[in-house]
């Protein structure tokens, strides 16, 4: 396998500015480095090329929503063991489900305050 | 007041309270709405009363006041002031949760959170809402602030795939109190068989911390479908870390012990009215732990009666210790055999106090059909029969949860949609049947369904992909359903909310296994498929084979036997990789030499001289030995508090003679030969 590098950032996902501002501020904060992607597939074609901390992706998006994502990302040998959270709107069991089944590590139900998210993001990274 | 103490009491009085719960549950599920028995919904009127006036004479305020809603109620619909259907069937269902986990909170002394409304209060007909449960956790004593809890942390080998990181909960967990962590190291594999990319550990962990129990479970909220988690709280006398805390739990009842606050909570192999069903992965492999036990009084006036007569045995005894007539000498040799006689039964009857019927744990079999197939859309008829066979208590207490989850799966994976199994020509309604019997010293399980049987292309696909055989390997019908059991066999691909949560069919085995147990399945595709378990009556006696290594004696527990041979020259092989083989029927089987393992001598030179005890355990295979002996009952010793633990030897027990012979644990037995080999 040739060497993909593992970068020690956190890869956010979302198409929404304002969500990855606040994600990203928040990481950073925290004392983590990001890297930001607007859809599912922009961030697949990173993945290919890099390996991360951590993957925070949204579930509603253009092009690749975030449930795809995550199937995608696990098919990649170097993103079997990479925690993913799934940052979702509802917190029915369904979709909550849905994402774990896809290979989602957990998810994070969204709205969230930052101090929820790191508290969260420190039980995988 | 009278002076007397009160708290003597009620301990009965919960046990009659759960009984009564019991009727109200099995009353609402075999009410037919459109027809309601007038019966049968006296005695479950009556049930509630009883628990109501229990509850408000030994003082139990809350688990009265709710009692009170949910007989008001009855009485109503008794009286036909209400008319009954499917919702509120559902609804007085949720109540009964309710008030089974007020209950189990009032046993452990402790007190529900005042916030919970009253569920069955609401007029009739009107949605009763039934609160979100917390699964009776944030029972928070009201002098108490600070908890200890245990919490047994037992995670799928495939934990470390998606991401998940114990370690990283474990310092969450310590963000809430004091944490003391244990890792059991017991499922580790030689490095020679360690995989890497699995998780071997599992482990046992002390809280104490004043966050609610909803907090705690929190951490593990990921990964209820990668582990077995149990929260258990810890009662003030044992917990020997709080001893510097102010921990203070308000002790009401002092005969109660708050462990039975798992006990009765409705995710014990009932699934709650939550559709997806989240809380009962945390409770479902709880031990239901019963502090006390209820006899018939005829069993313990036949206990009385042999004791009289033991003591008459004895007078007799003492009348001719100096024997030495002739005629004294008969009375004497009469007098040992009575002796015996009596010790037999003494024996027998003693150990019947312990056994209760199975139908403890089957009374709760319709709520979980009803509840999961309702869940699953599918239609599912339950069968139980032999709910009065009798089973040792502790047997019974720790068959529940593996008896759940096969039944949960069978309904899951097992039975088929009305629609699927209507185009293969089969009865729309699916058909699960429970059946439990006595078969020599054992009592056997079987979960029976209708369903489409295990699909043995699906099996050996998941098994080569979870590494557990490679695809060259050549498998009978009986090899590839048992994978099934193997560690790490996944379901991950397929999860779902009923079945896919986690503990694996590896749990289920080994739950049985540690009982002493046998689990065997069976299954056609598109027939169906039956579980079959096998367990001792009671872990305490084993029905026994002695076999004799040289000068040593061994316990061969008899329920692992199959047969015994002698070896014959023409079956027996040496294949390659030094492994003894034999050939038994169609099979070979692997031949473990006593001597071997144990560096002891013995009679016989080469295996052919030897006898074959054949057993079956994970697999069939064959022990040798230089000679069958009798059968008896042995009395199993522990060795780990005796002396210390030995993995292949299950026990000890003293023989007639006064020597001692190790009860073989067949199944490590077994896993110790093919390390050695």
């Amino acid at each position: 396998m040739s060497e993909i590098p593992k970068k020690d950032v956190v890869l956010i996902v979302d198409d929404s500015a304002s969500m990855r501002d606040m994600v990203g501020v928040t990481l950073k904060v925290a004392g983590f480095d990001f890297e930001t992607k607007t859809d599912g597939s922009e961030a697949l074609e990173y993945a290919r090329e890099n390996q991360v901390m951590a993957v925070l992706t949204d579930v509603n998006m253009p092009n690749m929503d975030g449930i795809t994502l995550v199937r995608e990302l696990r098919e990649l040998p170097h993103y079997r063991f990479t925690p993913i959270l799934v940052l979702t709107t509802e917190s029915s069991e369904e979709s909550k489900s849905r994402g774990k089944d896809a290979g989602a590590t957990g998810w994070i139900v969204k709205p969230f305050d930052p101090d929820n998210l790191i508290k969260v993001i420190k039980r995988v990274i | 007041m009278s002076g007397i103490d009160l708290s003597q009491f009620h301990e009965v009085f919960f046990e009659e309270s759960f009984e009564g719960l019991g009727v109200l549950e099995s009353g609402l599920l075999n009410l037919d709405v459109s027809a309601p028995d007038a019966n049968l919904i006296n005695n479950m009127f009556r049930a509630a009363h009883s628990i109501k006036g229990g509850a408000a004479t030994f003082g139990f305020q809350q688990v009265a006041e709710f009692t009170h809603g949910l007989e008001s109620l009855l009485d109503d619909i008794r009286s036909h002031a209400c008319e009954i259907n499917d919702d509120l069937v559902q609804n007085l269902l949720s109540s009964v949760d309710r008030l089974r986990n007020i209950l189990s909170a009032a046993r452990a002394g402790e007190v529900l959170d005042e916030r919970i409304p009253i569920a069955v209060s609401t007029p009739p007909g009107e949605q009763a809402t039934v609160p979100q449960e917390d699964a009776s956790g944030s029972v928070a004593a009201p002098s108490s602030t600070s908890q200890t809890w245990n919490i047994d942390f037992v995670p799928a080998a495939h934990l470390f795939l998606g991401g998940h990181d114990p370690f990283r909960m474990f310092r969450e967990l310590k963000n809430l109190g004091e944490l003391v962590v244990r890792a059991g190291c017991d499922k580790l594999p030689k490095l020679d068989q360690f995989n890497p990319e699995n998780c071997y550990l599992m482990w046992q962990l002390t809280l104490t911390t004043d966050a609610p129990r909803a907090e705690i479970e929190e951490v593990f909220e990921w990964i209820d479908d990668e582990a077995s988690i149990t929260l258990t709280p810890v009662a003030e006398e044992q917990d020997v870390l709080s001893a510097g805390t102010e921990a203070d739990t308000g002790a009401e009842s002092p005969a109660s012990e708050p462990v039975a606050i798992l006990q009765e909570t409705p995710g014990v192999g009932v699934a709650d009215t939550d559709p997806a069903g989240s809380s009962v992965i945390t409770q479902s492999f709880a031990h239901a732990e019963v502090t006390s036990i209820r006899v018939n009084i005829e069993r313990v006036d036949q206990l009385v009666n042999l004791v009289g007569e033991l003591v008459i045995t004895q007078s007799m005894l003492t009348r001719c210790k100096e024997a030495t007539t002739r005629e004294e000498m008969e009375i004497l040799t009469r007098g040992i055999e009575r002796l015996e006689e009596n010790t037999r039964e003494l024996q027998e009857h003693t150990m019947r106090i312990r056994m209760l019927p199975i139908d403890t744990v089957f009374q709760r079999l319709p709520r979980l059909v009803r509840d999961v197939s309702r869940n699953l859309g599918k239609d599912v008829e339950l069968i139980i029969s032999g709910a009065q066979t009798e089973v040792d208590k502790t047997v019974l207490e720790r068959i529940t949860d593996p008896l759940t989850h096969l039944i949960r799966n069978s309904l899951d994976h097992g039975i088929e949609q009305s629609s699927v199994r209507e185009v293969a020509g089969k009865p729309s309604r699916g058909k699960i049947e429970v059946k439990a019997y006595h078969e020599g010293g054992s009592i056997v399980l079987e979960v029976t369904d209708d369903g489409a049987g295990l699909n043995k292309r699906r099996i050996l696909d998941k098994a080569i992909a979870s590494g557990l055989i490679t695809a060259v390997e050549e498998l009978s019908d009986a090899q590839i359903h048992n994978l099934i059991f193997g560690a790490g066999f996944s379901t991950a691909e397929h999860l779902s909310e009923v079945s896919g949560r986690g503990v694996g069919m590896d749990v289920v085995k080994n739950n049985i296994e540690q009982l002493g147990g046998t689990i065997q399945v069976e299954s056609e595709e598109g027939v169906g498929s039956r579980f079959i378990i096998k367990l001792p009556l009671t872990l305490a006696i084993i029905e026994g084979q002695l076999v004799r290594v040289g000068d040593d004696i061994f316990v061969i527990p008899l329920l692992n036997i199959i047969e015994s041979t002698r070896v014959s020259q023409q079956l027996y092989g040496n294949i390659a990789g030094g492994t003894e083989t034999y050939r038994l029927q169609d099979d070979y089987i692997r031949m473990v030499h006593l001597r071997d393992l144990y560096n002891i001598r013995s009679d016989y030179e080469k295996a052919s001289d030897a006898i074959m005890v054949i057993t079956n355990a994970t697999e069939v295979f064959g022990i040798l030995v230089d000679e069958v002996l009798g059968q008896q009952q042995v009395v199993v010793k522990s060795l780990e508090t005796n002396f210390k633990l030995i993995p292949t030897v299950s026990g000890a027990t003293i023989l007639g003679d006064g020597t001692v012979a190790m009860i073989l644990d067949v199944v490590n037995l077994y896993r110790a030969s093919v390390e050695v080999a």
